[in-house]
């Protein structure tokens, strides 16, 4: 496997994103009333950015540069010098982002939202120049390109926003055109990617092999088609273009979701580790979400705690148990390629799932989901022990899972000076 | 001439047995990996294969075969060839690496 930038600028990604990760934590445990506050408050908003392009989508780039040689079988079409540059104008992009929204200083948004525009269009590019040489043209590969276009989407629709709100030109609400950035961002990129590389990295982590392919393509196909459909409506709020397009994302992720069963059932790896546990519930939690989405669109007059929730549900849940599920497989095995790679064969290694703590993984898990469910229960009942109660156990699961996480980055430094026996 | 290389042949499958596929922790032998072995008068030929054409650590477990093999065969040459057919299938697991991976014999054999 081509180690892309020498598995250091995944890694890198990986790391401003868990940083990103603690950071949300630590503010959500220290100040859990936030989260009752309702959704357009600036505040809040600002630690969606530092859930969304700080955690998640940092992550995600980074798995998305390693991956795509894998799955496409192409080389991936950039310089180093470039994707470096990448990551330095996304972190510093979200951070400006996170730190202009929380003090209303909506310049620092602006000038955040292009560093962050900026690595879109680079990755958007590196993308499409790789996916034009690529060996397979499976649904996999071609989530790849579709998830940087709806990503493009995403970062055009944010600047729209940002200017609309400070001097606004456009005739539209500011709400809708919220929605459809979200939409756009979630339901777009996230998970059009995750329709694709779920059945490259599933069938790798589980010794197995993908299953119902056409299920899969549909799968791509129909969400495809619905966020055509979504994104304008929720824009511009045509009814019946909203409902269909709701309709085909649900479709979409029910042909994904049968297709993953059969695919799992495929596995020759018949024990599912923590991380595999993890993504499968995010999965779950995703078909959820999407009912709760078809939910809301049939009520009038939602009430905003129900829309937190609902975000809850999609973000700290579906989303980051997918993302981090897979990074407990995917970070093991970068730092293992790199720091014990050239040594198999030739002295004693250690394996890369040896590199992870299991009781970790599982306890993060653990204290992830009932956190999330205090946490759902306390924004509905509007109750702020509960908000806190919430907030310090996802705190606490997610300090387990980056002690875990700093273990495995440990190996990159110990590996000169001593050699783990299996 | 012929002991030689049984003996030669032994002790490279007991190397392999030291090469682990690090995501599942069990080694290129016990996968089924290795098709065939040839020892010849300037070294050995290794034909081999991987779980999956796509298989994110096949570069590190062909160079771990080579360099296990180098230590075998000392001076000689030691040659890893990549094949694709036949097609590795789940058969070729050993009892041992079934064990490992949890699944159980009737599995195997549906």
């Amino acid at each position: 496997m081509p180690l892309v930038g020498g598995a250091r600028l995944p890694l890198a990604f990986i790391g401003g994103g868990l940083i990103a990760f603690a950071a949300a934590l630590a503010w959500q445990a220290t100040r859990p009333t936030l989260l009752l506050t309702p959704y357009l408050h600036p505040h809040v908003v600002a630690l969606a950015h530092l859930w969304l392009p700080g955690f998640l989508l940092s992550v995600t780039i980074g798995a998305f540069y390693q991956l795509m040689p894998v799955v496409t079988g192409a080389p991936l079409r950039a310089s180093d010098r470039g994707l470096w540059l990448h990551l330095v104008a996304h972190l510093a992009g979200v951070s400006a982002m996170v730190v202009g929204f929380t003090r209303g200083r909506y310049d620092w948004v602006g000038v955040g939202g292009l560093f962050v525009s900026a690595g879109v269009l680079y990755l958007g590019v590196v993308t499409w120049r790789t996916f034009a040489r690529a060996a397979k043209r499976d649904a996999p590969a071609w989530s790849f390109p579709l998830a940087a276009g709806w990503l493009a989407a995403t970062v055009i629709a944010g600047v729209l926003l940002a200017f609309h709100k400070r001097h606004p030109f456009l005739p539209l609400s500011a709400a809708d055109l919220l929605k459809a950035h979200a939409h756009l961002g979630l339901a777009g990129f996230f998970l059009t990617l995750l329709q694709g590389v779920t059945f490259q990295l599933v069938p790798m982590f589980t010794m197995g092999e993908r299953r119902k392919p056409r299920l899969v393509w549909a799968g791509l196909i129909a969400t495809q088609c619905g966020q055509i459909a979504l994104a304008p409506a929720l824009t511009w709020g045509w009814t019946w273009a909203g409902w269909m397009g709701a309709a085909l994302l649900t479709g979409g992720v029910v042909c994904s979701g049968v297709a993953l069963v059969a695919t799992l059932g495929a596995r020759r790896r018949r024990r599912l580790e923590p991380g595999l546990l993890a993504f499968m519930i995010g999965a779950v939690l995703l078909g959820v979400a999407l009912a709760t989405g078809l939910t809301l669109r049939a009520i009038d007059g939602v009430w905003p705690q129900v829309v937190t929730s609902y975000g809850l549900v999609i973000v700290p849940g579906a989303l980051s148990l997918m993302v981090l599920g897979m990074g407990c497989k995917i970070v093991p095995f970068l730092v293992w390629m790199r720091a014990y790679g050239p040594k198999v064969g030739k002295e004693p290694v250690p394996l890369a799932t040896a590199l992870a703590s299991r009781k970790f993984e599982y306890s993060w898990l653990a204290a992830h989901m009932v956190g999330l469910a205090v946490l759902i229960v306390a924004v509905i009942a509007a109750n702020a022990f509960l908000a806190g109660a919430g907030a310090w156990l996802l705190a606490a699961g997610g300090l387990v899972l980056l002690i875990n996480f700093a273990g495995v980055f440990a190996h990159l430094r110990t590996t000169k000076r001593k050699t783990i026996s299996l | 001439m012929k002991t030689d290389v049984n003996e030669t042949e032994a002790a490279l499958r007991e190397a392999f047995k030291r090469v682990y596929d690090p995501e599942f922790g069990v080694s290129v032998e016990d996968l089924g990996l290795i098709y065939a072995i040839d020892v010849h008068a300037e070294g050995v030929a290794i034909t081999m294969t991987l779980t999956s054409m796509y298989c994110p650590a096949g570069e590190v477990i062909l160079d771990g075969v080579k360099s296990a093999a180098e230590a075998i065969v000392g001076e000689g040459r030691a040659d890893v060839s990549l094949v694709w057919d036949p097609a590795w299938t789940p058969e070729r697991l050993s009892a041992e690496a079934r064990r490992s991976l949890g699944w159980d014999e009737t599995r195997i054999e549906e």
